[in-house]
């Protein structure tokens, strides 16, 4: 039961990884908007901070840490994808998005307001946030399932993301806008 | 900004919708304009948290759902009582799972740990941003709350009951052990198997047998062996592992998810009363055996037996010590009702010795359910006692549950109120290690006291676990043992004779600030010097867990 020094960063690093997943995860999903490729992308950044657990300075932010690994990540499995209209933007405007990431915001306070705002929306609008982001299909897939043109569903998702986020930012005041 | 065109193209980049001229669009806005880059993070983000609310609402809500194996083909395999080919992926696929759960890397060590993450998503705790710059200095992440006749593959790292486990492995030889993780999740394990603990929320088994009770809170627990994981959706189940072959899963109630760890196959959700093989290729339903996995009940019902037998043994031990000559303090902490503030000295040299007096302490349980201990909390609690004469030799055991490190320079287990020539004190350094010091003359300062330290020995993780501690000095040197072990033998000389006169357990000065915060449930002063031998019958007489001659109930 004794580990040695290197698997005890190793185990640190990892417990680290476990406990700002959701953190990370979310980076990644904005910045590679297929959410069908976000878990690989996940994956592979944790065998790369599993490799590199005995370089990490525990004295730096562990998630500005894993972050700048995930980035790479994205840009790797970016240039693997077949998909063009859904791969991730070029890596110049990746490196600029990150250096310009503003400080992050309470999620959990927003994830407890989200559900009385989905309540607000019309049921249209819930079923297709629940097809995309429940059961994480393309929103080109949904229209299909709900014999709706593409277009529609792209206009009734994007409304539907402007009317939560206007929802949570009233319901937690002004200090929940980002 | 408030520029509409930029949002659509956010949106239409969201939606994963961009045309190629729309996507240079976008990324020469984003290049060009700070104010564009805060809007990107605005929308991001808003899609970011729908990402997760979906991630994590589709855990809770499919943990609620009845999902059924295809009823006819398992009972027509149980009863038959051979094993049969899983159904293929399209009948598992009846139940809708989106695509990111069945992910397709291939890497076994990232899936172990991506349904670990899965499992960790709904347990993100507000202040996770800081965690980081602190990482825990003991990251323990379960309790062993009993331990029944184990022989341990490794005696010399062996945890006790009640130590804190940190991530690493539990090797059993034989006997049994239950493990409580800090997320509720409670684990049977009967050896001989080999568990690693991951963290409070996974364990993986390389072989053995464990049950596993999971309540609401521990959701996500899992369970992985060479071929599967076990994603638990609040229930208790059952996993073996042989040393050759294949893993089973046997679930008792509620839900368990069964996915390969080369992904070879789709997840598998399996419910009450059903349990799978991991063939090579498929899954074979066998019959559900919950009589094959050791119980908590089965073990509660073994850890009474075992205590009652143990507690039989230490008593025998005990009286027997209480007749040597020599012993001339012995305090067993039994025969007192709880309350009681006399402590009566059972050396039979000692029968008519006024019994000690216990200052603040209160009663509580020792080694064994039923077995008395005084605890050491407050700042007074002592238990105060008196020997007269002097002595040339000296033996010191107790039996302690360290319940904190030394506040300060050390933690007292007895010390000589009076500081004159011969006295001496028994204490716990503030590293852990165990000290006894005899004064040689009555100038106080550390350099009129003959003293020995034994390198650490109560470490953290021996917090809440029983552990003897013993202290010879036989005339030339001063020895000292852990659970029956010598850790220090250094040549010591006092030229005076030893004494007592009136003396603390627990506490030494008025301040409290050398007090000890422990449970003690035996104590013993001998006016000789006790072998090696001696002291490691007294450690197998006394152990809290032994090997069990118990068979299965």
């Amino acid at each position: 039961m004794a580990p040695t020094p290197n698997e005890q960063q190793l185990q640190r690093v990892q417990q680290l990884f476990v406990l700002h997943a959701a953190q990370v995860r979310g980076f990644i999903v904005a910045l590679m908007p297929d959410l069908s490729q976000v878990d690989d992308v996940l994956q592979e950044t944790f065998l790369t901070v599993t490799a590199k657990a005995e370089v990490y300075d525990s004295s730096r932010d562990f998630i500005a840490w894993a972050c700048g690994i995930a980035r790479f990540k994205v840009m790797e499995v970016g240039r693997r994808m077949t998909n063009r209209q859904c791969r991730p933007l070029s890596d110049e405007v990746l490196d600029a998005l990150a250096a310009s990431e503003p400080a992050p915001t309470n999620d959990e306070a927003k994830l407890q307001v989200l559900n009385g705002c989905l309540e607000a929306l019309g049921p249209q609008a819930r079923r297709i946030v629940e097809l995309c982001y429940q059961q994480a299909h393309k929103p080109a897939e949904v229209a299909k399932r709900m014999e709706w043109t593409a277009d529609s569903v792209y206009v009734a998702l994007s409304r539907a993301r402007l009317a939560l986020r206007r929802c949570i930012e009233r319901k937690l005041g002004s200090e929940g806008a980002s | 900004m408030n520029d509409p065109r930029h949002d659509t193209l956010l949106d239409r980049y969201l939606n994963g919708a961009l045309s190629e001229a729309e996507r240079q669009e976008l990324e020469h806005t984003l290049l060009a304009n700070p104010a564009a880059r805060t809007a990107f993070w605005q929308h991001a983000r808003q899609h970011a948290l729908l990402a997760r609310w979906g991630q994590e609402t589709w855990g809770q809500r499919r943990a609620s759902e009845t999902v059924q194996l295809d009823e006819s083909s398992s009972t027509a395999s149980a009863s038959a009582r051979t094993p049969r080919t899983a159904p293929k992926k399209r009948r598992l696929r009846t139940v809708s799972f989106p695509r990111w759960w069945l992910t397709t890397g291939t890497l076994a060590a990232a899936c172990l740990l991506v349904v670990l993450i899965v499992g960790n998503l709904a347990r993100q705790t507000p202040s996770g941003q800081l965690a980081s710059e602190h990482p825990p200095a003991v990251p323990g992440v379960a309790v062993l709350a009993a331990a029944v006749g184990v022989e341990w593959a490794d005696p010399a790292t062996a945890p006790g009951a009640g130590s804190v486990l940190a991530p690493g492995l539990l090797e059993l030889k034989s006997g049994a052990v239950q493990v409580e993780f800090y997320s509720g999740a409670r684990v049977v394990v009967e050896g001989p198997a080999r568990v690693r603990l991951v963290s409070e929320l996974a364990a993986t088994c390389e072989h053995g047998s464990l049950s596993a009770y999971v309540p609401p809170s521990a959701h996500g627990f899992s369970i992985t062996t060479p071929t599967l994981t076990v994603t638990d959706l609040g229930t208790e189940f059952g996993v073996r592992v042989p040393r050759s072959g294949t893993s089973e899963v046997h679930v008792f109630t509620g839900l368990v998810e069964v996915s390969r760890v080369d992904r070879s196959l789709p997840v598998l959700p399996l419910k009450a009363g059903s349990a799978v093989r991991a063939d090579a290729t498929s899954y074979a339903i066998i019959p559900v055996d919950r009589a094959g996995f050791l119980s908590e009940a089965a073990l509660a019902a073994r850890l009474q037996s075992d205590s009652g037998r143990l507690l039989d043994r230490w008593r025998q031990s005990a009286s027997q010590l209480s007749r040597d000559s020599a012993t001339a303090v012995h305090f067993t902490f039994e025969g007192e009702q709880r309350g009681e503030r006399r402590l009566s000295n059972h050396a039979a040299s000692a029968v008519a010795a006024e019994p000690a007096s216990v200052i603040g302490s209160a009663w509580v349980d020792g080694r064994w359910p039923g077995k008395g201990a005084l605890e050491f909390k407050g700042p007074g609690d002592r238990v105060r006692f008196s020997l007269p004469g002097e002595f040339a030799t000296l033996t010191l055991m107790a039996w302690v549950r360290l319940d904190a490190m030394p506040e300060n320079v050390s933690a007292t287990l007895m010390a000589a109120n009076e500081l004159v020539p011969g006295v001496f004190r028994w204490t716990i350094t503030a590293n852990g290690g165990l000290r006894l010091g005899i004064s040689k003359t009555s100038v106080v300062g550390d350099s009129n006291w003959e003293a020995v330290n034994s390198p650490p020995v109560i470490t953290r993780e021996r917090l809440g676990e029983w552990v003897m501690l013993a202290s010879v000095y036989d005339g030339t040197t001063i020895q000292h043992f852990f659970n029956g072990r010598q850790v220090q033998s250094i040549n010591a000389h006092v030229p005076v004779p030893l004494r007592v006169g009136v003396a603390d357990l627990g506490n030494w000065r008025s301040d409290g600030a050398e007090r000890i915060q422990a449970r003690m449930d035996q104590f013993a002063l001998l006016k000789r010097a006790a072998t090696a031998d001696e002291i490691r019958a007294l450690y197998d007489a006394g152990r809290p867990t032994g090997r069990s001659d118990v068979s299965t109930p």
